[in-house]
């Protein structure tokens, strides 16, 4: 019976928590990632690395925590909601991950899905659901396992709780302090998150616009990600229009070092819907091979599964401009004098005052004249290992024929176009970083001030310039985390609402900005504890009282 | 006996230019082991300014002084720390209790800064606050209690550590008849009981019965 119990609750742990919590959490996280979270990305290489620690890391604790409950409490953690599925534990356990804090197993698995949601690159998973599962785990143990554990073991896990922390690996042996100052007065404590939280919000909404506008400009330059594009003579920006003869491109793949290239119609037109007009890039792609195409996509017709599948009177569009348009799968939009089903909607596709449309090329070539015999641009990827340089000098040796890389064609794309927008927004971003810092920079040295007079009694006390520094060290810090945390969440439901709603604008909040603007508050810290404490230090205590 | 505390030729100017004014100027004192003196002055006569030269809150403008043999001239920021949490007690008028700590954190606050670990000290501070009537009060804070037990919660954390003196600077100023006996009656035990040498300033006269030795001061100077 024993035997069973175990099984039965080994198959419950590994369907529940092996199969369930992970499957449900990242699907919540993509949820999250493809909505809420859209202008996030979390694609940095030390990110990967830090995922992959962290899953190790979690699941080496989780593994160790497991083993010793088992070993020495011998019994199982099999207990859901006070129902004890397999025998439960017999011995109280106290050392190893236990003596760290109460549910090192609980711990251990949420740093493993932390790492996960890092590892697939879901800030969702990472930033919003494994917080939940966090709450959610915190109000569990509260409500249903302490009780029981403590009703097992008595008085023994009473001392136990007193000791050791429940999840958090903090102190208990030392008065919490910057805590208590923080929460002491909890009015003052809300207005000075609020005044943080608008100040990183400020900070990083407009690196956010800025970074986002930027992006825009070369948004499909960046994603087809072709080395080097190939224009006319003359041509070096993707405003300007251009006609490269179609055999440019078996010419293009014949030269050492080019691995694939393709051509694509770029035309800027207006694209008529409801009787309304919208300036739109049409790009006709290959839609056998997909390159030149768009990237990423939203909803689609049910046919429709990748950018392979588009019908000739079918065309992908901006997800942006459909909604500002209240278009549906399956209206008709018109341009170039023919009508066109809408089969699915594309993501990332706005440009400053535009955005794309995409089709297939087949159809380009039957309905504009003379594009049967050309393409606007040819876009080629060259092999691994081939020097770049030496490939654009070989297209170049076809004089008619301009070649840049994409760097180079992005940059002179955004020159072109950004040269009014870009400037104006970095304004924003210097002066937007200014405000911010300074406003956190005042709200922790206000919030210092005002029990300026009690670290003077601490002083007077016998208390170091150091203890002080780091008194008033933690309470800014906590602060910041705080207000940060709030401010980031506000910046993503702003950069949210302006990417649904506000045409024309991308607002785009990466991990370089988050940190960013982290770098900027804890410098912030640094000042705003460094000058009341070395006042302190400088200051005799009674001076101190009279301040 | 070696005097626990010395102020020789102290002056504390505070001000500039016209401004200047000398609230202590050219006292020389000393304070024995297990006496409680009596700074006897009225209001503005520079008593609190002596008491606090004395304690070593506040540097002198010239003089010096010495706690427990030490010069506290010469001490760099790290020692005069450590000779304040380990030899000195302050009560204050306005008792300087931490508003966001409980009754038995206040008084143990001033124990935890060497690193102490947190279990032996409650247990001191709750004694403490026990012996002198506050059992039910240690888990309140200071904006729950009554002016009396405010001062009562900073006389025991003045006591905490162990001081070899204890400044009291008008610690009775604030509270009414009972708690006057009440506090001046612990001062006067923590002399008896404890061997502390106590300095106490004070403007009110009733108080003079309680001491060993009167200091009068009036406007900086030591009159009697």
């Amino acid at each position: 019976m024993r035997v069973l119990r175990i099984a039965l609750g080994a198959c419950i742990d590994l369907a529940l928590f092996g199969l369930v919590v992970p499957w449900a959490a990242i699907k919540a996280g993509r949820l999250l990632d493809g909505t809420l979270l859209s202008g996030l990305r979390f694609d940095h290489p030390a990110l990967d690395a830090c995922g992959f620690a962290l899953t190790a890391s979690g699941g080496a604790w989780l593994a160790a925590s497991w083993f010793l409950l088992v070993r020495q409490g011998r019994g199982h953690a099999t207990e859901l909601f006070c129902v004890e599925v397999a025998p439960v534990t017999e011995q109280l356990v106290a050392r190893g991950p236990f003596a760290v804090h109460r549910h090192p197993m609980c711990v251990g698995y949420l740093v493993l899905l932390l790492g996960i949601g890092l590892v697939i690159g879901s800030p969702g998973t990472a930033l919003m659901v494994v917080p939940a599962l966090l709450l959610l785990t915190y109000v569990y143990l509260r409500v249903f396992e302490e009780p029981c554990l403590e009703k097992r073991f008595g008085a023994a896990y009473r001392h136990y709780a007193e000791r050791v922390p429940m999840l958090l690996p903090l102190r208990r042996d030392r008065i919490p302090m910057a805590r208590r100052n923080l929460l002491g007065d909890p009015v003052r404590f809300v207005v000075n998150i609020v005044g943080l939280s608008l100040a990183v919000l400020l900070i990083s909404f407009q690196i956010s616009i800025y970074k986002g506008t930027r992006s825009q400009i070369t948004t499909y330059i960046d994603h087809t990600a072709a080395d080097v594009w190939i224009m006319q003579k003359g041509v070096d920006d993707f405003i300007a229009t251009s006609s490269v003869p179609r055999e440019t491109v078996r010419e293009v793949e014949r030269i050492q070092g080019v691995g694939k290239a393709s051509g694509i119609h770029a035309v800027y037109t207006l694209l008529e819907i409801n009787k309304e007009k919208s300036r739109v890039y049409v790009v006709a792609y290959d839609a056998r091979s997909g390159r030149g195409g768009p990237w990423k996509l939203g909803d689609t017709l049910p046919r429709i599964h990748g950018i392979h599948d588009l019908e000739a009177d079918q065309v992908l569009l901006d997800r942006n401009l459909a909604g500002r348009h209240h278009l549906e799968l399956g209206d008709r939009v018109s341009f170039f004098g023919r009508s066109f089903t809408v089969a699915g909607f594309t993501l990332e596709t706005m440009s400053i005052g535009s955005q794309y449309v995409f089709l297939n090329r087949e159809v380009m070539d039957r309905i504009v004249p003379g594009s049967r015999h050309s393409f606007t641009h040819v876009l080629a990827w060259i092999e691994k290992g081939a020097d770049m340089g030496t490939v654009v000098r070989r297209i170049e040796e076809n004089r008619a024929l301009n070649a840049l890389t994409r760097s180079e064609f992005a940059a002179n794309t955004r020159g072109f176009l950004g040269v009014f927008m870009l400037p104006l927004l970095a304004g924003g971003v210097i002066m937007g970083f200014l405000v911010g810092s300074v406003t956190i920079g005042i709200t922790l040295y206000t919030s210092i001030l005002e029990r300026f007079k009690e670290y003077g009694t601490l002083k007077a006390m016998g208390a170091t310039g150091l203890y002080l520094y780091g008194l008033l060290l933690r309470q800014s810090l906590i602060s910041l985390l705080i207000g940060a945390f709030a401010g980031f969440a506000l910046s993503l439901l702003a950069n949210h609402f302006i990417n649904l709603r506000v045409p024309g604008m991308t607002a785009e909040l990466d991990a370089g900005t988050a940190a960013q603007t982290v770098i900027a508050g804890l410098a912030m810290v640094v000042l705003s504890t460094g000058l009341p404490t070395w006042r302190l230090i400088r200051l005799d205590p009674m001076e101190a009282f009279r301040t | 006996m070696r005097p626990v505390v010395e102020g020789h030729n102290l002056v504390r100017v505070f001000g500039r230019g016209d401004k200047r004014v000398a609230a202590v100027d050219d006292v020389s004192v000393h304070v024995d082991g297990d006496e409680l003196v009596i700074l006897m002055g009225p209001s503005g006569s520079g008593k609190t300014t002596l008491l606090a030269m004395l304690g070593c809150l506040l540097r002198p403008s010239s003089g010096h002084v010495r706690v427990l043999g030490k010069d506290v001239g010469s001490l760099s920021s790290r020692p005069l720390s450590r000779l304040r949490s380990e030899s000195i007690g302050f009560v204050f008028q306005g008792f300087n209790l931490l508003s966001a700590l409980s009754a038995w954190e206040n008084v143990a606050v001033v124990g935890s800064f060497p690193g102490v670990r947190l279990g032996p000290l409650r247990s001191r501070a709750v004694e403490l606050l026990e012996e002198i009537g506050l059992g039910h009060r240690v888990e309140h804070y200071p904006a729950e209690l009554s002016a009396g037990e405010k001062q009562r919660v900073a006389f025991v954390r003045a006591l905490f550590h162990r001081p070899g003196i204890l400044f009291a600077d008008e610690p009775t100023a604030n509270l009414d008849t009972d708690n006057r006996r009440i506090i001046l009656n612990l001062l006067r035990q923590a002399v008896d009981e404890r061997n502390l040498s106590v300095v106490l300033a004070t403007h009110d006269e009733r108080i003079e019965r309680f001491g060993d030795r009167v200091l009068r001061i009036e406007d900086g100077r030591l009159v009697a």
